[in-house]
């Protein structure tokens, strides 16, 4: 073979064995690519490397979270077009070598039962709807493939329109009327109120297996829990970030007659920059103490994800921090990627980037079972490699 | 290991209190041990054996590794627990740009001046990015050489070389040597020799392989040789399904680390670098929407363990999560970011001034004061115990109510400060408007959402 045509067979190929070679000339010199160079290196016979045999840290645990079924169609009693279910999980969140296991969280889209303030780029997804929450509930189940919807009742509290209970109730039967999927009821956070205005809509609701959201110590939590109990609804525990309170709060509820698979806890979700380490925590703590046998916190968990746009970051004008369109949506989604690595099986959220995002992680992180014992390697399409080189 | 306690610590010390560690006695040395004030090495009574059998106990479950020179030196993992709940995570993942040789120079200068001029200032601390990753892309020894001259004239901080060809990481070590670079990466073709490049240079490097068997093995082989500063990079999937494999992969290698094998007892980082394989910048959108998936790969794996963490985007707004998510994440979950709950004055107030209401969330303090004094106001900000907690927090947790609200008020006797009644309170805690009017007997007022709109609202409202 001629040196020069060598020469350029070397310039095209990203490996080279030379076969059966022998050296005529006197003095002969490769420059090879780097890349050809590194894998010539490789062929040097090497020393086999020490043993080491990789056992996957796998825990036990004891006990598995509850489940939760999301609204009632026809078998159930109800008038819905699905059933969701949440909970179940038997391992951390994500820990798929443990054999971690459940239902898919669910997104809940928020409305609510008047115009709020809002960002006008965020307002104009929803642009004239925002004035009725019926037409607000049709565009996130036709436009944006809403799962469920909450509807929050914010204007009932007496600080802002003292919408009656009556009235709000009202509201409650167009949107149940209006959309056909699951319907979470969240009240006002007023806690004079909210007792009355959700038992009232727990008898509106009957048959539908709604979530009534929220309920606390500082407010009559027995009188809604019985009226979820006596109508078949679930409820939502608010507790800011304190697992000793929440297990106290649930074991109250479960006094009063709740059982846990109509039960769902909130240890309220800090956006980030805004608390989010708490929420983690306290969050992580409740699922590890429930996988390990503690009763009154073996419930799925709620995140009410759009607190994030409280943060400054979220909406604020400030140039330097780069287009909001983009960066609101990512504060949000960034928020629920941390509640969903801490257990949250359900999510309130509130803008369509977001929510799409969050949804296509779900899809992704919840294969059932991508990783059969965290020792199965794909390489046949792993590029990691090659991010030197892109 | 698991976490011993001083007093176990202090088994390992000659007990004879002669304070040449400054230390007045070795259980006070012991402590320090443990908060990681002291290093072993701090103690001039142990002798080779004694410091080895002290550094060994007290070397933690994910070993910290050092690189960097001065005041740029960076240490990473020193990590003992899964959640940071059981402690707290120590080793504050560091962030990288990513610049590679193929680059043209006006690309490399924008990225690099990116890296070294982010800032952002939250809760009195500076938020910064800490390195430039350079990678040799183009295989060409001098290309790359001379990319990372360029790189380190324009940049002081940590640097990590890229390649898996060891003649061009020992050009590229050999420019920077004294800024103690880290070297990236060995596989199993190459580790003697990038072994060789990190002894001579003294230089931490990174241990490359996908298959976790492979990667202890070569962790092992050097450990055997005496070289333990070692970062693990296990490979990743970013897209997809893949994400769930890499934060499985991430979740499975820090528990073994936490419960002692030691051939995974090292940090572990990850590049978020390979999503951007085949992007070849024509629009807009599609960057902004590969910036947008970066940053939750990288969010995710920031909260999953990776202990550090090298970024191609240098969108502002993608990376701000990051570093305050990191700012979170590493926030010593015993400590409440807050401050003393007082009344403050802003400006110079007199006796008609305002007085404002907030909470001792650090946050909520240095915003609202903040906003305060940008728009010169001059007025009392009375800053109520709230545990530090942010307003809606505090108010959902009722650790803002009525009872609070008046033992702050006759504690900083602003009463006598003040000839009126008025009292602003933040437009989050509304619903409390009735209660606190009731407790106080004084006239309340609702203020705005946020503080930035608090000085048109008093304008407005003439107050």
């Amino acid at each position: 073979m001629d040196v020069e045509k060598l020469r350029k067979l070397l310039g095209d190929a990203d490996e080279i064995e030379i076969e059966d070679f022998e050296l005529e000339s006197e003095k002969i010199e490769f420059i090879l690519r780097s890349q050809i160079a590194a894998n010539a290196v490789s062929r040097k016979p090497k020393a086999p490397l020490p043993g080491f045999r990789f056992t996957p840290p796998v825990d036990k645990y004891d006990s598995k979270i509850s489940e939760v079924t999301l609204g009632a169609t026809k078998a159930g009693g109800g008038t819905r077009d699905r059933e969701l279910r949440i909970g179940g999980a038997n391992a951390p969140p994500f820990y798929y070598f443990e054999n971690y296991c459940t239902n898919n969280p669910v997104i809940s889209h928020d409305i609510f039962d008047m115009p709020i303030s809002l960002p006008g780029h965020v307002k104009k997804y929803f642009g004239d709807a925002m004035e009725d929450p019926a037409d607000w509930a049709k565009l996130r189940v036709k436009k944006f493939n809403a799962e469920m919807i909450t509807l929050h009742l914010v204007s009932t509290d007496p600080n802002v329109k003292d919408t009656s209970v009556n009235e709000a109730c009202k509201t409650i039967e167009d949107v149940l009327q209006a959309v056909k999927v699951p319907l979470i009821i969240g009240g006002s956070g007023n806690p004079k109120k909210d007792p009355e205005l959700l038992s009232k809509a727990a008898e509106v609701c009957s048959g539908e297996k709604v979530i009534l959201s929220t309920v606390d110590p500082d407010m009559d939590y027995k009188m809604v829990a019985k009226a979820a109990a006596e109508y078949n609804h679930s409820l939502i525990s608010l507790i800011s970030m304190n697992p000793d309170e929440m297990r106290r709060l649930n074991k109250n509820l479960m006094k009063t007659g709740m059982k846990p698979e109509n039960m769902i806890m909130d240890l309220f979700t800090g956006g980030v920059g805004y608390g989010i380490e708490y929420t983690i925590s306290a969050m992580e703590r409740c699922r590890l103490a429930g996988l390990k046998g503690d009763k009154y916190l073996a419930l799925p968990m709620a995140s009410a994800t759009s607190n994030a746009w409280s943060a400054r970051e979220a909406w604020s004008h400030d140039d330097k921090l780069g287009p909001r369109e983009w960066r609101g949506p990512l504060w949000e989604s960034t928020t629920a990627a941390m509640a969903l690595l801490s257990g949250a099986d359900l999510f309130m959220m509130l803008h369509p980037t977001s929510i799409k995002i969050i949804e296509s992680l779900i899809e992704s992180l919840s294969v059932s079972k991508p990783v059969d014992s965290g020792l199965e390697e794909n390489n046949t399409n792993n590029t990691y490699t090659q991010w030197i080189n892109v | 290991m698991a976490r011993l306690t001083a007093l176990q610590l202090y088994k390992y010390l000659p007990a004879k209190n002669c304070g040449r560690c400054d230390e007045a006695t070795c259980m006070a040395f012991a402590i320090r041990l443990l908060e990681r004030e002291k290093k072993a090495v701090d103690c001039p009574e142990l002798t080779d054996n004694g410091l080895e059998r002290l550094e060994d106990a007290i070397t933690p479950s994910v070993r910290d590794v050092e690189f960097g020179a001065g005041e740029n030196k960076i240490t990473v993992g020193g990590e003992e627990v899964i959640c940071r709940h059981e402690l707290r995570f120590f080793g504050s993942t560091p962030f990288f740009i990513d610049v590679s040789d193929l680059m043209d120079e006006k690309e490399i200068i924008k990225r690099t001046k990116f890296a070294q001029e982010f800032e952002v200032e939250r809760i009195g601390q500076i938020l910064k990015l800490q390195g430039v990753s350079i990678r040799c892309a183009s295989g060409d020894s001098k290309k790359f050489s001379e990319t990372v001259s360029k790189v380190a004239k324009d940049f002081s901080g940590a640097l990590i070389l890229c390649s898996f060809d060891p003649s061009i990481l020992r050009a590229g070590v050999e420019i920077v040597k004294e800024r103690k670079p880290l070297l990236y990466a060995a596989n199993k073709e190459n580790y003697t020799e990038v072994l060789e490049i990190a002894q001579e240079y003294g230089t931490p490097l990174v241990v490359y392989s996908d298959k976790i068997d492979e990667l202890g093995s070569i962790a092992k082989e050097m450990s055997s040789r005496n070289f333990k500063d070692i970062i693990l990079d296990p490979g990743a999937e970013l897209r997809g399904s893949g994400l769930a494999k890499t934060l499985n992969k991430f979740t499975m290698l820090r528990k073994s680390a936490v419960k002692g094998v030691k051939e995974l007892g090292y940090p572990l980082m990850c590049s978020t670098v390979s999503l951007w394989m085949g992007f070849k910048g024509s629009s807009e959108g599609e960057r902004m929407s590969l910036a947008y998936t970066e940053s939750t790969a990288a969010s995710m794996l920031l909260d999953r363990f990776a202990s550090l963490l090298v970024l191609h985007s240098i969108d502002v707004w993608a990376i701000l999560p990051l570093v305050t998510l990191r700012q979170n994440i590493y926030t010593d979950p015993k400590i409440e970011p807050s401050v003393e709950a007082k009344l403050y004055e802003i400006g110079t107030p007199d006796e008609s001034s305002p007085v404002i209401i907030t909470t001792n969330f650090a946050l909520t303090y240095f915003n609202v004061s903040g906003d305060l004094d940008n728009a010169k106001v001059s007025c009392y900000l009375l800053v109520i115990d709230t545990e530090g907690l942010a307003v809606t927090v505090s108010v959902a947790a009722e650790k803002m109510n009525a009872s609070t609200i008046n033992a702050a008020l006759k504690e900083s006797d602003v009463e006598n400060k003040v000839k009126h009644h008025k009292l602003i309170i933040p437009g989050a805690a509304a619903r409390l408007k009735d209660e606190f009017e009731d407790e106080t007997g004084w006239e309340i007022i609702v203020g705005p959402n946020d503080s930035s709109q608090l000085s048109n609202f008093l304008i407005k409202e003439n107050l």
